[in-house]
């Protein structure tokens, strides 16, 4: 009797740090077990997102650029896994959009120090000639921001990934036109939600898929409530939320 | 006590030595001052390359996006110079400039309006930092690798316990004016550093303070017979450097907004590797500020000129690493062909 409460646990443990540790690693581009939390998506949400942000800012300042122009990326650890994917994710993207030229790209190591004097650098380096930076998270993004701030050349383009609150702040304040969310919260919740399912042998999908969902001007306030200024209120319906989620297979969904 | 370094000899008008030395340049001279000036030479060939292959490098625009970014790491290395004259070296800085941003991060989210508040908590913590650094060594006689191995671990915790193992998001938009402030159109982190780098380098070269660093580095028996309390130049040294990575770690929070706890993890090396390339030896006692400045300007240079011709990632490490040591190289051997 005894043995066997301790080997359920042992199997409860084991598939809880299975599905966490995969739901850690969101932002991988395999995704070919069970894993939760996984954005399949060729990470490209953020970069598509920021086409279309970059579309609408062009409308809104009247300038004409429909997948044409020069931008530069700010890459994670180079070699990490992480920066392979998100690297992949944004030549996948660029593929579609042969107008669209990569003037550089360079790791800042996710660190907004870094990532200030990195574009600082292609500022004096391409001057006009840039017309947007694509960051590999919203720390590095933010600090590009900073970088324009400081040498009082035209605004351009920026967008991040991630949705950290800082991030988030940025897509209102117009700094970014974009980012995505990778809400932590959520996905641990649902990580935990599949390993019960798994340990109780209910039902499970064989691939759950956590897609980071695009934000923009239009609905980052929604965000900005459920990662930071609201975040109680938004914990309190979390397990309705999760097991809904479950069910419909978008877990990403925050409605 | 060996002074290798001590101010220059005397210019022989002064001495009124036998030989009046002729005005004009002859190739003597010339070789002497080009050998005694290797690094400098090299770092203008350095920065003469670089303006040809790109009209953007040598432009004043350039030029402050270099000093911008050296700033952070001049304040360290000037630091670490006073630490490795002494023959001991600060590995902590890296984690001082995380705990001291944390710090200072933290106060500015309770208290948005208290800038001068979070400045000065920035600023304790790192010099409370460097104190037990200091505190180790002198007195206590813990090997400088050891104390301040323990200080790169503790303080690094510490900067996660701050923040609870996240970064401090959401400062408000004020504790930016810190770095942003200008002064003569300069950012104020690089006139912090100008200062820094000014008032060391005197201090160093001018004063009783700066002859008892050199000679505690060149030899700590001989330095306390003749009567130099050692204790308290290598607590000092240590207490600096711990303050001016607090000082550094202010400023580099102040500039992006934020107290992530990672900041300035790995500048140690950077700050050691300037002083280095400077000419400093590990061993302590030789050296100075203005070959430290130069050994990190060299870098900053590298780091902007390869950016500005878009040289790929992999290969610009490639390219600092040896450019780096050939340049050590050449100062190494015109040195020795002095002499």
């Amino acid at each position: 009797m005894n043995r066997r409460t301790l080997r359920l646990a042992g199997t409860a443990a084991s598939a809880m740090a299975l599905v966490t540790t995969a739901a850690c690693g969101a932002g991988d581009t395999s995704a070919d077990k069970l894993r939760v939390g996984v954005t399949v998506y060729d990470m490209s949400s953020f970069i598509t997102q920021g086409k279309e942000g970059m579309e609408s800012y062009a409308k809104a300042h009247n300038i004409e650029l429909v997948g044409k122009g020069n931008i530069a990326v700010l890459q994670g650890p180079l070699g990490s896994s992480p920066e392979l994917d998100r690297t992949r994710g944004i030549n996948n993207v660029l593929k579609k959009y042969p107008g669209i030229k990569v003037l550089a790209k360079d790791t800042a190591n996710w660190k907004r120090d870094q990532a200030v004097d990195k574009a600082k650098n292609w500022m004096s380096s391409f001057g006009g000639k840039l017309d947007g930076i694509v960051s590999e998270n919203d720390d590095m993004g933010l600090g590009a921001v900073q970088a324009l701030k400081e040498g009082n050349g035209k605004k351009i383009p920026v967008v991040g990934i991630d949705g950290i609150e800082d991030g988030l702040r940025a897509v209102r304040s117009g700094d970014f036109i974009g980012s995505s969310l990778q809400h932590g919260r959520v996905e641990l919740a649902e990580g935990l939600a599949v390993a019960q399912r798994v340990t109780g042998k209910k039902p499970v999908r064989k691939r759950y898929s956590y897609i980071m969902p695009p934000i923009t001007q239009a609905n980052v306030a929604t965000y900005l409530e459920h990662v930071v200024t609201g975040k109680d209120d938004f914990l309190k319906r979390l397990p309705a939320l999760v097991d809904a989620n479950l069910r419909s297979g978008d877990l990403a969904n925050e409605k | 006590m060996i002074t290798q370094q001590s101010p220059p000899t005397e210019s022989p008008h002064a001495t009124g030595a036998a030989v009046a030395p002729p005005r004009r340049l002859d190739a003597a001279r010339l070789r002497e001052f080009a050998l005694s000036h290797a690094m400098v030479i090299v770092m203008l060939l350095v920065v003469m390359y670089f303006s040809y292959r790109s009209a953007r490098f040598g432009t004043l625009d350039n030029f402050q996006t270099i000093t911008i970014a050296a700033a952070p790491f001049a304040l360290i290395a000037v630091g670490q110079t006073l630490v490795i004259l002494t023959g001991g070296i600060d590995l902590s800085v890296g984690s001082v400039i995380a705990v001291s941003a944390m710090a200072s991060a933290s106060t500015v989210a309770g208290h948005p309006e208290r800038l001068w508040t979070a400045l000065l908590v920035g600023l304790v913590t790192g010099l409370a930092a460097g104190s037990i650094n200091g505190a180790l060594v002198a007195w206590l006689d813990v090997p400088p690798f050891v104390a301040t191995l323990g200080m790169l671990t503790a303080a690094s915790g510490m900067a996660y316990v701050i923040g609870d193992g996240a970064p401090i998001n959401g400062l408000p938009a004020n504790f930016n004016q810190i770095a942003g402030t200008r002064v003569l159109g300069l950012q104020l982190p690089v006139v912090v550093m100008i200062v820094g780098i000014v008032v060391l380098a005197v201090v160093m070269r001018y004063t009783a303070y700066g002859m008892r660093v050199y000679a505690v580095g060149g030899n700590r028996v001989a330095a306390e017979l003749a009567g130099i309390k050692t204790h308290r130049v290598l607590f000092s040294v240590y207490a600096i450097s711990g303050l001016l990575a607090g000082l550094s770690g202010v400023m580099l929070a102040s500039r992006v907004l934020s107290g992530p706890p990672t900041l300035g993890s790995g500048y140690e090396l950077d700050a050691i590797a300037a002083v280095v390339i400077g000419g400093a030896s590990l061993m302590g006692g030789r050296g100075t500020v203005w070959g430290t400045v130069l050994g990190l300007f060299l870098m900053q240079t590298l780091n902007n000129g390869l950016d500005i011709l878009v040289v790929p990632a992999y290969w610009q490490k490639v390219i600092k690493g040896v450019l780096v040591v050939a340049a050590v190289t050449v100062d190494v051997w015109a040195n020795s062909r002095r002499r």
